[in-house]
């Protein structure tokens, strides 16, 4: 996976097993960029699109932190308005060796780094037009990754009818803080 | 025996309570604190130290790359190389060295160091370290999770551009050029020795003996510290089936000679006070970015001894104060004889004979950095030069012109 084409193609190719007729996307954070992506390029591929604070456009005069530039320990409270969810989610499960579930995180951060280094800035912002498709927009409104004055700029920039929902109570990863309000507010999306 | 002189050239003036007031020495540093006429002084001091160090009769002559960094000031090892090449004579230029993935194209590098080969007589160690994270991922923007894979293919095109008579196309992963085609080449055949600044990782030590270049382990805190690296890197090596010739490998290590011990601390106290405590104040935001230490090295850290080892001189735990700087190795200090000694057994111990030598360390002025220089080539120098040759031969040294064919430059008048 050397470019950002590379990672589309890969993206695209998981809604392939979704069959023919599409169907609906959801992508939050570094999911979001590609959800987006795959939405713009793949139009016949994808229904109706859920975007939660993707990562894709960056302004100099209101950046993007740096989730990669982070004190040890910091993440869970730059991520979450409860850091007690972040521990809880990326806590090893019950049976699983401690030091293979550390091999995973530590891969799963190196991914969304070789994705995203160093600004997040995928160029996503020429394409937003070509997505045509219903968007809902969640965002949290404590999000101290990517301001919430982003979710304002992905709304200019796509053609589809996009609803944005700014939550309160809600950090950047606004499903780990807010479970059951993201889930109705999808559902009924989608509903 | 080889013994070369290291320069990391800090900047000398990083104020008191550096690291109460300034959360990192690197990356994000404040430039206010940076004076350019202070500089355009440790600049030329710097190389005048490097070029008294040649003088002195040291084998080799170190420089080294960082990029927005409080304690290297050389974000262009080359530039100081080529202005060292004019000012010495006999002196290995040591470029330790280009940060291969930084360089765009990577055949940038190959041209600079054949023009510093060119302009020396045929004197280049040319250097690949990786980088720090600082360096190339925060400082220069590099994906942390490629950063070694551009590496390698950065260091294969230098290598094509260096020995491939014709011009050739270079279709690669990350580069692709329609016509390589170098000039200068450097004087050196088939081209410069090659060492590699390399941690404790078991790849590099692995691609060290399969490509026999040197494996140099630059680490700031000593040889007790270094143990276990190197260690490692001799198993590795008799795994492999490489003869333990000590010229597979170089060491970095600081020495402050004196009279007499109680001497040395009074003179070399400060400066490496202010190297541990100012230039060492590293942020750990910086210090690892995912993707940038390989999967392997973390299994083996998290499985191994090494862990332990790490932790002991890891920056939480590293010594600051001079009774702890001296106790755990990171300076080794004394009278000539006492010094002789202690490198005998760092040689020994960790056989090592490329002996990368940090006679200048942290605010040390130019005046201690001549008298420990000037001490050290005069009484420590020869009893420890001898070391190693009548059993081992060094293959990785550079072989320069022969000293009647090479040009000695003019001397400006006044």
């Amino acid at each position: 996976m050397d470019t950002h084409l590379d990672w589309v193609i890969a993206a695209q190719e998981i809604m392939l097993s979704a069959g023919p007729e599409g169907a609906d996307l959801m992508g939050v954070s570094a999911g979001g960029a590609l959800a987006a992506e795959v939405a713009a390029l793949w139009p016949s591929m994808v229904r109706r699109l859920v975007l939660g604070a993707p990562f894709g456009l960056f302004d100099e005069t209101e950046p993007v932190a740096d989730l990669f530039a982070q004190a040890p320990g910091a993440l869970a409270s730059l991520t979450c308005n409860d850091p007690a969810r972040f521990h809880a989610a990326l806590t090893a499960p019950e049976g699983v060796d401690e030091s293979e579930w550390h091999i995973e995180q530590v891969r799963a951060a190196e991914a969304v780094a070789r994705f995203l280094w160093p600004l997040g800035n995928t160029g996503l912002e020429k394409r937003l037009g070509r997505i045509t498709q219903r968007v809902l927009l969640l965002w949290g409104e404590g999000d101290r990754i990517i301001p919430p004055s982003y979710a304002q700029r992905f709304a200019d920039g796509i053609a589809g009818e996009c609803t944005v929902r700014i939550l309160p109570g809600a950090g950047h990863l606004m499903h780990f803080d807010l479970p059951e309000e993201v889930s109705r507010e999808v559902l009924a999306f989608l509903g | 025996m080889k013994l070369l002189w290291f320069h990391l050239m800090p900047y000398t003036d990083l104020p008191d309570q550096f690291r109460e007031h300034h959360p990192s020495v690197w990356v994000d540093l404040d430039s206010n604190l940076f004076d350019p006429t202070r500089a355009h002084t440790m600049y030329n001091e710097f190389m005048d130290e490097l070029e008294y160090a040649a003088q002195c009769g040291f084998d080799g002559i170190c420089v080294n790359e960082h990029h927005s960094n409080g304690y290297g000031l050389m974000p262009s090892p080359n530039l100081i190389a080529s202005a060292l090449s004019r000012r010495t004579s006999e002196a290995a230029i040591c470029i330790m060295g280009n940060s291969l993935a930084l360089y765009n194209p990577p055949i940038r590098m190959a041209e600079e160091m054949a023009m510093i080969d060119c302009i020396s007589g045929g004197r280049v160690i040319a250097g690949f370290p990786v980088g720090t994270p600082m360096d190339t991922c925060y400082a220069y923007g590099a994906n942390p999770s490629m950063l070694r894979e551009r590496y390698y293919e950065a260091h294969d095109l230098v290598i094509k551009a260096w020995t491939t008579p014709e011009t050739f196309t270079f279709n690669g992963r990350f580069h692709q050029l329609r016509y390589v085609n170098i000039w200068p080449r450097p004087i050196q055949k088939p081209h410069p020795p090659i060492w590699i600044p390399g941690g404790g990782s078991v790849e590099t030590w692995q691609w060290c003996a399969e490509m026999d270049y040197v494996y140099s382990y630059l680490s700031y805190f000593g040889y007790k510290a270094g143990e276990a690296t190197m260690k490692g890197f001799w198993e590795e090596m008799k795994r492999l089936g490489k003869e333990p010739n000590p010229y597979r490998a170089g060491f970095l290590q600081f020495v402050g000679v004196a009279d007499s011990r109680a001497e040395a601390e009074k003179l070399y106290r400060e400066p490496a006070e202010y190297f541990y405590d100012r230039c060492l104040n590293l942020d750990p935001r910086f210090t690892n970015p995912p993707g940038y230490t390989t999967e392997a090295t973390i299994r083996a850290k998290v499985q191994s001894q090494l862990a332990q080892t790490v932790s002991r001189s890891s920056i939480k735990d590293m010594a600051r104060t001079w009774k702890d700087i001296v106790d755990r190795g990171y300076v080794i200090i004394g009278s000539p004889d006492e010094v002789a000694e202690q490198l005998k057994e760092v040689a020994t111990g960790l056989n090592v004979g490329h002996l990368m030598l940090l006679l200048q360390f942290g605010n040390m002025d130019k005046d201690l950095v001549t008298y420990n220089t000037a001490l050290f080539a005069d009484q420590v120098m020869p009893q420890i030069t001898g070391m190693f040759d009548d059993q081992w031969e060094d293959h990785w040294w550079p072989n320069p012109m022969p000293r009647e064919k090479r040009q000695i430059p003019e001397r400006m008048a006044g």
